[in-house]
């Protein structure tokens, strides 16, 4: 046997292996996408670096636009009607439904799952492609209490494989927008109850992470106030890790930002009814919190563009990209950016369990 | 939107793709993350592959997704003189491969005593009687016996095609260490093919 020989031998061994196709690798690179996803997230928005809610998956709007969002909406108003925000009687709307809900809420009891518990959210993408699988346009997602772990649903459409995790999101610094249930838990009721100094405090928080992303004293494009109104209305979505007092505060505290309005006929990105707190940034964007009537619960939001207008990307993907790809994108006005629901939350005893 | 992972590449990402070379997609994807799926287009079918023949069907899809994510968290430490990313990705493999090197063994001396191969005996339309090597026990016995850095690198060059330079780099080992090892595991599987040949007449030893 000359020396080539083994080779050959050995090149032909397991050779009825086949090459995989497509399907066979989707997993791996929606895998892939999740990471890379987190990554770009990282990338925009360095100080709060994740949304307010975890639900976005690789690709959604909410990462291409590195805006955070859940959505739900309302009708839509005539193009460029929001680009100032509400007068002054809209506020007062704001205020009076908030302090209903605030009062309501802090009759409830509090209940705090254990932390071997798991927190069960499936959100809608209202917004997600038309070629996306079902498990991510209905995103269904399982975060142990604690944060140790999380599980959702990947593989080939049809044949969809329960992942758990065991989540390194949880090692996560004390300037991190980025918690666990517990965190959000514990971290939530430290917010001011005082409806002032809950705005004060976000400013102050705005302004610094503003400064932080880049943008520096020009602040975000939004605005200061957007930005706090979008935060707030964010923590709102985190129904189950959230403490019904501070739900309470966070809801007094929407109510005294100026320009936040209140429409009745809301409905979500579901179709379900609700009241929506609206508020339009200075960027053009208005963005629609849908909260469920008497229950208070959160329901959706849904961002709309009130202006023609480029959406613009952060600085820092600018700079980084020596060839930008993700170039602004001119979209009409009335377009919808973001329209996301939460479709169900709970807590169940293991990951696949629904409430 | 890249949500679906079955979403075909968009035009303007195939043009990228016929223009760019690994190290500038790599480049790119430092300030676009997502335009690291293209890097996983273009080698997940290979290293698949590969992984699949040292392990299995079953261990294969979870050892390429951690390949690629690995891949993904280095990217800041890519050499950027290096236009073909496929070795640096082979060499990560077979790292992660390594962490499974008792059950490759295993399945490797089950083929050797046994002439079933549990790599292949799931795999619709193959067969045993057909098989594409003469001598899989033989070399799967063989195998066996390598010891793990030499096994790398003599499967790198059989069955990943790499130039010894090319395993060097992905190995991250001396050029000479890749000659060594590489000699010592081709004479041990031709030592064990002449061994299985009654007729084996000539048993060079020499490169």
């Amino acid at each position: 046997m000359n020396d080539l020989d083994e080779l050959r031998e050995l090149r032909a061994f397991r050779g009825e292996v086949p090459a995989a196709d497509r399907a066979r690798l989707a997993p791996g690179r929606a895998r892939l996408l999740r990471e890379a996803s987190k990554r770009r997230r990282a990338l925009r928005v360095p100080a709060w670096r994740v949304p307010a809610w975890r639900l976005a998956a690789a690709g959604t709007a909410v990462a291409a636009l590195g805006v955070p969002g859940v959505i739900a909406v309302v009708g839509d108003g005539p193009p460029g009607d929001g680009g100032r925000p509400p007068t002054a009687a809209q506020p007062l709307g704001a205020t009076a439904f908030t302090e209903r809900a605030a009062q309501i809420i802090e009759r409830r009891s509090d209940y705090r799952p254990g932390n071997h518990q798991w927190v069960y959210r499936k959100v809608f993408h209202g917004q997600a492609g038309r070629r996306a699988p079902e498990y991510e346009v209905h995103q269904e997602t399982w975060t142990r209490f604690d944060g140790l772990e999380s599980a959702y649903y990947t593989g080939p459409e049809g044949a969809p494989k329960l992942k758990i995790e065991d989540e390194g999101y949880v090692n996560t610094g004390g300037d991190s927008e980025e918690r666990t249930p517990l965190q959000w838990n514990v971290y939530l009721p430290t917010l001011p109850k005082i409806p002032e100094q809950l705005l004060a405090t976000m400013r102050a928080q705005a302004h610094k992470y503003a400064a932080e992303t880049g943008a520096g004293e020009r602040g975000f494009p939004e605005g200061r106030d957007q930005w706090v109104f979008r935060r707030l209305a964010g923590f709102l979505a985190h129904e189950v890790p959230m403490p019904e007092p501070a739900r309470a505060s966070i809801f007094r505290g929407i109510g005294q930002i100026p320009g936040v309005a209140v429409r009745e006929d809301a409905r979500d990105a579901l179709g379900r009814p609700g009241v929506a707190l609206v508020r339009t940034g200075e960027d053009g964007i208005r963005t629609e919190v849908v909260i469920a009537s008497g229950s208070y619960t959160y329901l959706g939001r849904r961002d709309v563009t009130t202006t023609k207008q480029y959406i613009p990307y952060s600085p820092e993907v600018a700079r980084s990209k020596p060839k930008p790809r993700l170039e602004p994108r001119l979209v009409p006005a009335g377009e919808v950016l973001i329209d996301t629901a939460l479709e169900a939350t709970g807590v169940v005893g293991r990951p696949g369990q629904r409430p | 939107m890249t949500a679906s992972p079955r979403e075909a590449p968009a035009e303007d990402a195939e043009d990228a793709a016929r223009t760019e070379d690994d190290a500038a997609l790599i480049e790119r994807s430092r300030g676009e993350p997502e335009a690291f799926a293209e890097l996983y287009d273009r080698h997940a079918p290979s290293i698949h592959r590969y992984v699949r023949r040292r392990l299995g069907d079953e261990a294969a899809d979870d050892v390429v997704a951690e390949t690629f994510l690995a891949a993904f968290r280095r990217r800041e430490r890519y050499d950027p003189a290096r236009p073909d990313a496929l070795p640096w990705l082979y060499g990560i493999a077979a790292n992660l491969v390594g962490k499974h090197r008792r059950s490759e063994s295993r399945m490797l001396r089950a083929l050797a005593r046994t002439g079933t191969d549990p790599v292949t005996d799931s795999i619709e339309g193959a067969d045993a009687r057909v098989s594409a090597a003469a001598c899989s026990r033989e070399l799967a016995g063989a195998l066996a016996k390598l010891p793990a850095g030499d096994r790398d690198v003599l499967l790198l060059v059989a069955w990943a095609d790499l130039s010894y330079q090319q395993v060097a780099e992905a190995l991250s080992i001396p050029l000479g260490t890749v000659r060594s090892r590489l000699n010592r595991a081709r004479r041990k599987v031709r030592e064990a093919l002449g061994g299985s040949d009654p007729t084996g007449i000539v048993q060079e030893e020499t490169e």
